[in-house]
């Protein structure tokens, strides 16, 4: 009768170490898996892409009715999602309409997630092969990165390089460098 | 270093004194930083290596243009007291220079207390024995000592030879003297006689050659001729400048193009050429920064002079450099140190810029120097130029700033002058060659193309320019060519090259980034070609643009709003919103300042075509 009871607290003894255990298996997979994803969203690579595929259908909408000069193919319309240290993202917009692209460069939009536009730019596209329009600077400010728009010089393989930086709810230029082309 | 003989209790007193009376040396001068707009001067001037100067053998204190905007600024009592003059002073809107500046605030730039009365007299045709002694300033701040050491000779006069001194003396004392002695003898036996001041005569009953000598005397040999009004000096306010003991001149001989007017949307300006004697003549500005921007040689292209209108900078000398808070308007010296040159009102809209001058008050005598304020006398207005006009710039020492101008919060976007300066239209035909157009070549709009190709693109027909091998967005790859710079990727160009023989070989060159010189792409992209395409563009936009409905009246764009609409879709689509205030990378231009720009130069052309 002893024997078969300390079989029996032996065995109660043994599942509740499994649950334990698996409960901490599962607790780390989590942890590690949320940590993965933060990682990630942290590094994440600012590349254009599709509109639809990343950017809010609102946000879209609310781009492409404020200008009913321009015939926008919502198709062709490209994005590039920046994130912010809590703050929302950002979106910016490239419309690749050629009715917003003349002898100064096209019209770029920065806008927040809310809906809000940041900041809107006319930039030239026209660089050389492999150099970046923008992108986010490693600087932060006022929660969002800085913005660097690289832009072409009169002088020959020299660029310039203008960081915007976000101040008073909106992104304000913030100074330019200038530098020899890859 | 007459200042360090000064004991430094005083020194320390007089600062302490401008310190905690009220307001410093208080000053109204931030009144003359109001937005209101300086009448043309019509300043006379000469041309100088096609470039406008001021003609200083025509300019005299006189006959400078008014001052813009009245002021003040009051010394505290003992400042006045151990200068020995009171050097406060008072303008009004109108008054010329020779009303308010003193002999004092040009003491080293045209050292005019070099001058006696003889010399002005011989220089503006003076008759002196019609000029009454009360209008020979310094008198009233003389006795009768001072008066005897500043003239060689006169005490060696006898009394009765001299009537104001044998006034002075019959009015002061009341026991007899002998008139017939030396006025040195008089001063020998009875020192304290030396005190008597000529103040207290009517001295508006005696002609200028009453007292031997006088005339003849530096005027800085008198007592306290610092704190003389250049009026108060006869004859005075219509020398010339050129004329004066130092004689204005310019000071360096660099000269630029004004390239482009900006308003105070502009943000962000580091390289510079205006700032002040404290801050140097590169400081730059980061918001409002309306200037103009220099093209020509490389000391100066591509640089900016920021108007003062809007930048304030450090400035003035010693303990008076506190004035006016230590600022005045950024700018430069081009004429030397005895004003500054600030560019003043700027329209983006006209293509066109004012000049202001400012001056500045020194206080300095044999036993203090207070130093000199911050120029901040002013405006007054001076010269204007249009887009494209040579400017006098003076000495580019292409010095470096640490320091940033201030913003005196003023916005000068949508400014207009209210008539062209008298100057410009003349003179501009002269300094810019015609342009070749036909004025007949109109768009249905009635909108002349030729000049509105050369509105857009200031061609220099260098129809043989190959760009830079870049991408766009798309991938879209391939180079800027000819004059216009159309992209080697752009459907009709490579239409007209790959029609030619071998075309399809060299555009495949384009393409891959190889190498291509002018010569090459003339043959297969000819100027003719170049301007034939360009035309078509321009026939598109006007098309586009009068088709679209202008905010402002709800009707088609017609005139120069039709100009101004395709300025703007030329440079950013002609979807691009109407009106609207984008701004390129640079933040030097946005959508609606290129359209008031370029219709500003489409007018211009047409006058330099000869069509209006």
């Amino acid at each position: 009768m002893q024997l078969k009871f300390n079989k029996f607290i032996r065995l109660k003894l043994f599942k509740y170490q499994a649950i334990v255990a698996i409960a901490t298996i599962f607790s780390l997979l989590v942890t590690a898996f949320l940590f993965k994803a933060h990682i990630a969203n942290n590094n994440r690579t600012t590349t254009w892409r599709n509109a639809k595929e990343i950017a809010p259908p609102l946000l879209i909408k609310k781009v492409l009715s404020l200008n009913p000069i321009a015939r926008i193919d919502d198709k062709s319309v490209k994005v590039m999602q920046i994130s912010s240290q809590g703050a929302g993202d950002l979106y910016i917009f490239d419309l690749r309409s050629s009715q917003l692209c003349g002898i100064g460069g096209c019209l770029y939009l920065i806008y927040h997630e809310s809906g809000k536009l940041l900041l809107p730019l006319i930039a030239n596209p026209n660089l050389p092969p492999k150099e970046e329009l923008m992108r986010a600077s490693n600087t932060i400010n006022g929660k969002f990165p800085c913005l660097v728009v690289t832009q072409p010089t009169l002088n020959e393989n020299i660029l310039s390089r203008t960081k915007y930086c976000y101040q008073n709810q909106k992104f304000i230029r913030f100074n330019e460098e200038f530098f020899s082309s890859k | 270093m007459k200042f360090l003989k000064i004991p430094f209790s005083l020194i320390s007193g007089l600062s302490l004194a401008i310190l905690i009376s009220g307001t410093t040396l208080i000053s109204s001068q931030e009144q003359g930083l109001s937005n209101s707009q300086l009448r043309q001067s019509g300043v006379p001037t000469s041309n100088w290596q096609n470039t406008r100067l001021p003609n200083w053998n025509q300019i005299t204190f006189a006959k400078m243009p008014g001052i813009a905007e009245s002021g003040s600024f009051q010394v505290p009592i003992r400042v006045s007291e151990k200068l020995g003059y009171d050097p406060s002073r008072s303008w009004n809107a109108g008054q010329t220079p020779d009303y308010y500046m003193m002999l004092g605030d040009f003491q080293e730039a045209f050292k005019l207390q070099d001058f006696s009365l003889t010399d002005i007299a011989k220089t503006v045709d003076l008759d002196l024995s019609q000029v009454d002694l009360d209008q020979f300033g310094v008198m009233k701040f003389q006795s009768l000592e001072s008066l005897s050491e500043a003239i060689p000779n006169l005490k060696d006069k006898h009394i009765a030879e001299v009537k104001p001194v044998l006034d002075l003396l019959s009015q002061k004392l009341e026991t007899s003297f002998d008139s017939n002695q030396t006025i040195g003898k008089l001063l020998q036996q009875s020192p304290h006689l030396g005190k008597l001041q000529f103040a207290s005569l009517n001295l508006a009953s005696y002609s200028l050659d009453s007292i031997p000598g006088l005339a003849t005397t530096p005027i800085g040999a008198f007592k306290k001729w610092q704190g003389v009004h250049i009026n108060e000096i006869p004859g005075l306010a219509d020398v010339p400048f050129s004329q004066f003991p130092n004689p204005i001149n310019a000071v360096g001989g660099n000269v630029g193009i004004v390239d482009i007017a900006f308003a105070t949307d502009e943000q962000q300006r580091h390289s510079t050429i205006s700032g002040s004697n404290k801050e140097g003549f590169s400081v730059p500005c980061q918001k409002d920064c309306a200037h103009i921007e220099l093209s020509g040689s490389s000391a100066v292209s591509g640089k900016a002079w920021v108007s003062g209108k809007y930048q304030l900078v450090k400035g003035g000398q010693g303990i008076l450099s506190s004035v006016n808070g230590g600022k005045e308007p950024t700018g430069r010296h081009p004429f030397g140190h005895a004003f500054k040159v600030a560019v003043w009102d700027i329209s983006e809209v006209d293509g066109m810029i004012s000049q202001a001058l400012f001056f500045r008050a020194c206080m300095r005598n044999t036993f203090v120097d207070l130093g000199c304020t911050p120029y901040f006398i002013g405006p007054v207005p001076f010269m204007t130029f249009k887009e494209q006009e040579p400017i006098f710039l003076g000495l580019i020492a292409g010095e470096s700033s640490n320091s940033v101008s201030t913003t005196t919060g003023l916005n000068s976007t949508g400014f207009r002058f209210k008539q062209s300066p008298n100057s410009s239209t003349n003179k501009l035909s002269n300094l810019l060659p015609t342009i070749k157009g036909d004025c007949k070549n109109l768009h249905s709009s009635g909108t002349n193309i030729d000049a509105l190709i050369a509105a857009f693109y200031s061609v220099e027909e260098n129809y043989n320019l190959v760009g830079n091998y870049t991408c766009d967005s798309s991938d879209n790859c391939g180079r800027g060519l000819g004059a216009m710079q159309f992209m080697s990727y752009r459907p009709d160009v490579r239409k007209i090259i790959s029609s030619k023989s071998g075309g399809a070989k060299f555009l495949s060159k384009l393409d891959a980034g190889e190498k291509v010189t002018g010569e090459d792409m003339m043959q297969y992209f000819s100027p003719a070609e170049q301007q034939t395409l360009i035309k078509a563009d321009i026939t598109n936009l006007l098309n586009s643009a009068s088709q679209q409905i202008d905010p402002m009246t709800e009707k088609p764009f017609i005139g120069e709003r039709l100009i101004e609409r395709a300025a703007q879709m030329n440079f950013a689509g002609v979807g691009i919103p109407i009106d609207t205030a984008v701004s390129d990378v640079d933040g030097k231009i946005s959508i609606r300042g290129y359209g008031n720009k370029t219709s500003a130069k489409y007018f211009q052309a047409l006058q330099l075509m000869g069509c209006s």
